[in-house]
């Protein structure tokens, strides 16, 4: 068949190479459109979407009680990994959610879950989980901390794209991502990257919500 | 860091013997076991940089550190298309037909003929290509194993013939780069063809990339904490001279195509081989 080259076998690393020079710390740096969920949906069009809650994972939240994904199915979830020992973007990623949170309108936030899952299953117990819930003034009913094992966790860095590496110091350096997710768990939206405004969350939050019926007609026509 | 449940090696000579026996016979029989080399373990240096405290109160200096490699088990040989299909017979989940996109692209296995028949295009003694590291992490699961980290490929990686660390052989890069700028093969050569390496490895170059378990650990972009020229120092032209081995070309390209890659991507050129952790006593060091 084809005959791949230097060339052809890293363009996909050529490619980060040219996207490296543009970006600035702080930046907000949208999936490329290639990538993007609603392109990969589009693309799979007669398959059915995959979906979060194909996963099976193990989850212990803040009160230490076994939850699955499933529990949250049926509502539009904003979904981020952090880590509660983090003191430096874990809380910037909290503050964004946190103003997202505020700018939904009444009943869509009622029905809306902030789902954080932990990068740090070692260190970061229910325990931990409350302490950082509370030191953010988390809204309990709505705001939901778990975590897994480590294997469960690589599992979810994988799918929302999250790259991490633990550093000797006992810091994990990670992508700031935001995933907006269907009542399907389907992936409607990314953030990569810390953001000035929430106009673009809102409306992915707001799209979420309408795909909620589970129709898959619903969700293919925007 | 997680431990993997292992078997200890302490045992009775006669089961050694058996299992040497068990094992000649699933070999002989076509059936996979999987072929594992210890790996001593050493001393890793990334070519990426982090922040490291300084001695100065609040002062943070951008050094690579060298990770410690502990002992651990490495597949001989990439794991083969005839492999791959003894484990979709077993696993129908991840036969192409059936594969979840959320854990594999559409190109997942597209060289084979069928979901059960890998056809002329590839051959049953050939590295297996165009899997996800969803898949390759399941096919090391079902063979009691792991897929290798990062360093651990790399530490492994570092030999050639006769030297356990060459990665600062401009013979041994120069002979790299030539695999890099190389056309790759329509269809792809068996596997254990080629000479092993000092630890007895085989294939780690010159065949196919290879998935690792944390292949995602490379912070290229959207790196999100105060220090996000992290990789970028690595990058740029200012901060190129501050990485660790510019010199190991080999491995920057490795890198720059790690940091390519999502998890449910599959490629031509991408295969994997599974990895076992060893009981840390096994590990002593010295």
């Amino acid at each position: 068949m084809m005959r791949a080259t230097l060339w052809t076998r890293f363009a996909p690393a050529l490619a980060v190479v040219a996207a490296l020079s543009a970006c600035s710390p702080g930046r907000v740096a949208r999936d490329d459109a290639s990538q993007s969920p609603r392109e990969q949906a589009t693309a799979s069009a007669p398959r059915t979407e995959p979906s979060l809650y194909e996963l099976d994972l193990g989850l212990t939240d803040a009160a230490g009680r076994k939850r699955r994904l499933e529990d949250f199915r049926g509502r539009p979830l904003v979904v981020s990994m952090v880590y509660t020992s983090c003191k430096s973007v874990c809380p910037r990623i909290t503050a964004d959610l946190r103003s997202l949170d505020r700018a939904l309108p009444e009943d869509l936030r009622a029905r809306t879950r902030f789902v954080l899952f932990s990068l740090d299953p070692e260190r970061d117990t229910p325990a931990a989980l409350t302490a950082f819930a509370r030191a953010h003034d988390l809204d309990s009913t709505r705001w939901i901390l778990l975590v897994s094992s480590e294997e469960d966790m690589r599992t979810l860095a994988a799918v929302l794209g999250v790259r991490f590496r633990p550093d000797e110091g006992g810091e994990i350096a990670h992508s700031a991502v935001i995933t907006v997710v269907d009542a399907e768990g389907v992936i409607r939206h990314r953030q990569v990257g810390l953001a000035a405004e929430t106009g673009p969350l809102v409306t992915a939050v707001r799209d979420a919500d309408r795909a909620a019926p589970a129709a898959d007609q619903q969700a293919t026509t925007h | 860091m997680r431990t993997h449940r292992a078997r200890a090696g302490g045992g009775a000579p006669w089961e050694a013997a058996l299992a040497a026996l068990v094992l000649c016979a699933l070999v002989s029989s076509g059936a996979h076991a999987a072929d594992r080399v210890r790996i001593e373990g050493g001393r890793y240096r990334p070519l990426y940089r982090q922040p490291v405290r300084g001695t100065a109160r609040d002062t943070i200096l951008k050094r690579t550190v060298a990770m410690t490699v502990t002992p651990f088990e490495l597949d001989r040989r990439p794991v083969t298309n005839g492999e791959y299909l003894e484990f979709v017979r077993a696993h129908p989940e991840w036969r192409r037909s059936r594969v979840s996109r959320l854990f594999a692209d559409e190109s997942y296995l597209r060289h084979w003929r069928d979901d059960l028949d890998t056809g002329p295009r590839a051959p049953s003694r050939s590295p297996v290509v165009y899997v996800s590291w969803f898949a390759a992490r399941a096919y090391a699961a079902s063979h009691g194993g792991r897929l290798p980290m990062l360093a651990e490929w790399e530490l492994a990686a570092a030999a050639d013939e006769t030297r356990k660390d060459a990665s600062r052989d401009p013979r041994f890069l120069a002979h790299l780069r030539e695999w890099y700028s190389r056309p790759a093969a329509a269809v792809l050569p068996a596997v254990g063809q080629g000479v092993p390496n000092a630890w007895g490895v085989e294939d780690l170059h010159g065949l196919v990339w290879e998935w690792t378990l944390d292949f995602n650990s490379a912070l290229v972009s959207g790196e999100s904490r105060a220090d996000a020229s992290l990789e970028r120092s690595l990058y740029c032209g200012a901060g190129a001279s501050g990485a660790a081995d510019f010199a190991d070309y080999a491995a920057f390209m490795r890198f720059a195509y790690r940091a390519s890659l999502e998890a449910r991507y599959t490629t031509a050129q991408l295969g994997f081989r599974t990895a076992r952790s060893l009981p840390v006593s096994a590990g002593a060091t010295p």
